[in-house]
């Protein structure tokens, strides 16, 4: 069916549907701006009168068959910038704090490593007091990053209770 | 028939920016701002045949324009920024 020697699908798609996204554009920019003072209906021809101007000068230079085209390009190239943005900003911002398979393996071996310590501490080797507190330190900041309590770990209540009692002078 | 339209478009154009703007400078009362727009769009329409082509290119190029920044907008207020802009 044409209207006006144009298809339905051309009146629709690269005339009616443009019409209507300058218009309420062009509506949206006067309104905010004020640039024609408070009158809202005066926005609203000025705004409906340019986007009749936009659309007839497109139209008449043959724009308007590729409006289409080009919005599908701009939500497209819209996408992957979102996309692309979204995934550098999650890994920069983000990123360290997801614990990796290697981290748990890590958590494990300082675990055992910590008990071992400790219970040379407890025989008297204080020797072993610096390389604790290294593991200890290590193992709360992956406790951290695994979202793990320290607390369940077997060994680390009596070693917090032995750093006090050190503390205190005991 | 498009460049009839045009030529109706334009000048209503010129009429509603002249008589919004005289409508906010305030100076003369409204009757006389209604008058004077639209005489001065008489004026614009009866010189648009000098720039007719041109303003016709500019205008559709100002389209394009128009859904490539609604694009850029979008993904500007899509990612966040704004709002770390806000804050």
């Amino acid at each position: 069916m044409d209207v006006f020697g144009i298809s339905m699908q051309e009146l629709i798609f690269s005339i009616f549907l443009p019409f209507v996204l300058f218009y309420v554009l062009f509506y949206a920019l006067l309104r905010k701006s004020k640039i024609l003072g408070e009158n809202k209906s005066l926005d609203a021809v000025t705004a409906l009168v340019f986007s009749a101007i936009v659309i007839t000068s497109m139209y008449s230079l043959g724009i308007t068959q590729y409006l289409a085209n080009l919005s599908a390009a701009v939500a497209v190239a819209c996408f992957a910038a979102l996309f692309i943005y979204g995934t550098i900003r999650m890994t920069l911002t983000k990123g360290w704090e997801y614990a990796t398979e290697g981290d748990r393996k890590r958590f494990e071996e300082l675990s055992k490593k910590g008990e071992e310590l400790l219970e040379k501490l407890s025989k008297g080797d204080s020797s072993a007091l610096p390389a604790l507190e290294n593991v200890v330190k290590e193992l709360e900041l992956l406790a951290k990053k695994l979202k793990k309590d320290l607390n369940q770990i077997e060994w680390y209540p009596k070693y917090k209770e032995y750093k006090k009692r050190l503390k205190e002078g005991g | 028939m498009f460049e009839l339209l045009f030529q109706f478009l334009f000048f209503m154009l010129s009429f509603l920016l002249v008589f919004g703007m005289l409508n906010k400078l305030r100076i003369f009362n409204r009757n006389l701002n209604a008058v004077i727009a639209f005489v001065v769009a008489f004026y614009v329409i009866s010189a648009s045949f000098l720039f007719t082509e041109d303003v016709q290119k500019i205008l559709a190029y100002f389209g394009i324009l128009v859904i490539i920044v609604l694009g850029a907008i979008l993904v500007y207020t899509s990612s966040g920024l704004r709002e770390k802009k806000r804050k």
